[in-house]
């Protein structure tokens, strides 16, 4: 989830779990208070009366007011001298229906008389006040976290912002492009902390790659140069008269030895550039013309082994990946297929829904399936092949983050790439 | 026909100038850039095969100026890098042709070769070998005067030995000639045999003359006089 989506979520249920346990204070706290100056009134009103009682002998009279509810009876003089407060439910004539009220019933005494009074005030006003505090306060408290919550929305999403725009700006990061970093300046410790970081790193990045594509081209011309003096100088001397057959296939190994030397060092350098992500943007790729062409270049060689292929692939399915990878991608799916196989075999090609599979006949594995995809290693170990065809697959696709697999079963040997 | 040959790698520059002579071509050499540079703006050539990485300046550069002012001559580049993002690169700066190193002279002669026929407005409109003729505008073949049907391999097959008249040409040059990088996954060259085979029955029996040598278990050579 988002960073700002998470603080306001802690945010708001911190705030909702405060207004509760606030709210629930409240209530108990102004309740306690209300009732207890309720409770205070109603003894001191006791402490009159029985003041009135015991120095004059008055009772007060009995009343039916809102405010102030007395009753009177008389009780048995040896009654116990004590006093109680309760809750009570007494008809109030002006509201038509009974209203909750505090009561405190005591016992005034002399020697004579004994009497048991109770005062009775409703407590309709003291709730009133209670709502109506808790209402304003709770109003109060809920517009202060929604004012503190808005804030808090804008001043992180302005604070974040630096944070943001950094994020971006390394997404855009391509080695490619060989631009340094432009990281927005801020006055906060943490985020030039991270920028002065990444600027170093990327920098770092940047020099590595570049010596590595460095060391490619020179690597690819140093090697291929010599190779080529040889061959030049090797068709050259097949050009002169008077050589013997044993001399001619002399020259003949020779000739093959260049051309060995000459694939090999290709692939390894391509495997490198590919290692170092040299290869560029990705493209949209209609697969099914993609592949349709490659069979054709392949077409000679397919007829001569008479290997029947069939494709199943949708006419509009698309891949994304550099066009160059693409190339070299099918090429040695497709140069495996038909070296490896038999002839009047089959090679199966097809595409459902980012699944993309070959299959081919051919002779049994010696060797485990997922070994093949390490360099230089052939089922056969005696052919002249170079054993880098399928790790070039699969270097393709972990530069592409695309899953393959080789399965092999009998005669029947499968590459599934997910796209 | 002048041709100039820039390519700082002397040895190799020589057995280039040394083949492309026994052609009947006129070349000049070119080991580094100021001398290419040099040779380009006093003299004029049909044909310039150009190694791009060259010492003392780029090669590329170079050719994107000589193309903006001479778009007649034919350049044919000639480097060790071979990914598709280079060729489309040079092409782009106007070359007609990108052989990768290592590469088979003969492959380099048929090109030219190729090249000027291209270019070549006021030239030749057929190519004569002993009995054999072929019209490449039309793709016809024809066999003392009377047309033979080949398929495109057998086609470009005739082209490249008789633009190689009485050269060795290796089974590899042949299969890399007609498949290019598809020939890495063929088991052996006994296919580049079995298309000459045909080739050479349909010649046979138009009653040309065998004029495919086999030599021994390297190649073939077209002989004519």
């Amino acid at each position: 989830m988002k960073l700002l989506d998470k603080i306001n979520r802690r945010f708001l249920f911190t705030s909702t779990v405060l207004l509760i346990i606030c709210s629930v204070l409240l209530f108990l706290v102004v309740r306690y208070v209300i009732y207890d100056d309720m409770n205070s009134n109603l003894y001191d009103e006791k402490l009159q009366v029985e003041n009135r009682f015991l120095t004059k002998g008055i009772l007060p009279a009995e009343q039916d007011l809102k405010s102030n509810r007395i009753k009177i009876k008389s009780i048995d003089v040896t009654a116990p001298k004590l006093f109680y407060f309760t809750d009570t439910l007494i008809l109030d004539s002006l509201e038509g229906e009974f209203t909750p009220h505090r009561q405190l019933s005591f016992v005034v005494k002399n020697n004579s008389e004994a009497y048991l009074i109770s005062i009775s005030k409703s407590l309709i006003e003291s709730d009133d006040i209670i709502i109506t505090l808790m209402a304003f306060t709770l109003v109060f408290i809920l517009l202060l976290l929604i004012t503190l919550y808005v804030l808090n929305r804008n001043f992180t999403r302005s604070i974040w912002a630096p944070f943001n725009s950094t994020l971006e700006k390394l997404k855009e990061f391509n080695l490619l492009n060989r631009q340094p970093i432009l990281l927005e300046p801020s006055d906060i410790l943490e985020f030039r902390e991270l920028n002065t970081t990444l600027l170093k790193m990327t920098e770092q990045m940047q020099l590595d790659y570049d010596k590595v594509k460095q060391f490619t081209e020179n690597a690819s011309h140093e090697i291929q140069t010599p190779l080529s003096i040889i061959r030049s100088k090797v068709e050259t001397l097949i050009q002169t008269e008077h050589i013997s057959e044993v001399q001619m296939n002399t020259i003949q190994e020779i000739n093959n030895a260049v051309t060995r030397l000459s694939r090999l060092s290709n692939a390894m350098l391509t495997l490198t550039k590919i290692e170092n992500h040299q290869f560029g943007g990705a493209e949209e790729i209609l697969l099914n013309t993609f592949i349709q062409n490659k069979l054709l270049q392949f077409e000679d060689l397919i007829q001569q082994k008479n290997i029947l292929v069939t494709t199943d692939t949708d006419e509009e399915s698309k891949i994304l990946m550099n066009i160059s990878l693409a190339d070299l991608l099918f090429e040695n799916l497709l140069s495996n297929a038909i070296k490896h196989n038999i002839t009047n075999g089959f090679i199966n090609i097809s595409f459902q829904q980012k699944q993309f599979s070959i299959s081919n006949s051919g002779n049994p594995l010696n060797v485990s399936p997922d070994l093949l995809f390490d360099r230089f290693v052939k089922n056969n170990p005696a052919s002249d092949s170079l054993g880098l065809g399928l790790s070039m697959v699969k270097q393709i696709c972990v530069s592409c983050n695309f899953d393959v697999t080789f399965s092999s079963k009998e005669n029947r040997h499968t590459i599934q790439i997910t796209f | 026909m002048k041709i100039l040959v820039i390519e700082d790698e002397k040895p190799l520059l020589q057995s280039i100038i040394e083949f492309l002579d026994n052609e009947g071509f006129t070349c000049e050499a070119a080991a580094d850039f100021f001398s290419a540079e040099e040779k380009l703006i006093s003299y004029s050539y049909d044909c310039i095969i150009a190694d791009i990485t060259l010492p003392g300046g780029s090669g590329l550069s170079l050719i994107r100026e000589f193309k903006k002012k001479n778009s007649l001559t034919g350049i044919i580049i000639i480097s060790a890098k071979n990914s598709l993002d280079d060729k489309i690169f040079g092409l782009d700066l106007g070359a007609d042709d990108y052989l990768t190193k290592p590469f088979h002279l003969t492959e380099l002669n048929a090109r030219i070769k190729s090249l000027i026929r291209r270019r070549n407005f006021n030239g030749d409109k057929e190519i004569v070998a002993g009995c054999i003729k072929i019209i490449p505008e039309s793709l016809a073949v024809l066999v003392n005067d009377k047309a033979i049907a080949l398929t495109k391999k057998e086609y470009e097959m005739l082209l490249y030995f008789i633009s190689n008249k009485n050269r060795v040409l290796t089974k590899e040059a042949i299969a890399e000639h007609l498949w290019g990088e598809q020939s890495d996954a063929m088991d052996s060259f006994d296919f580049v045999y079995t298309h000459l085979k045909n080739l050479r029955k349909k010649i046979l029996e138009k009653g040309g003359e065998d004029s495919i040598k086999t030599i021994y278990g390297i190649g073939y050579k077209f002989t004519s006089a």
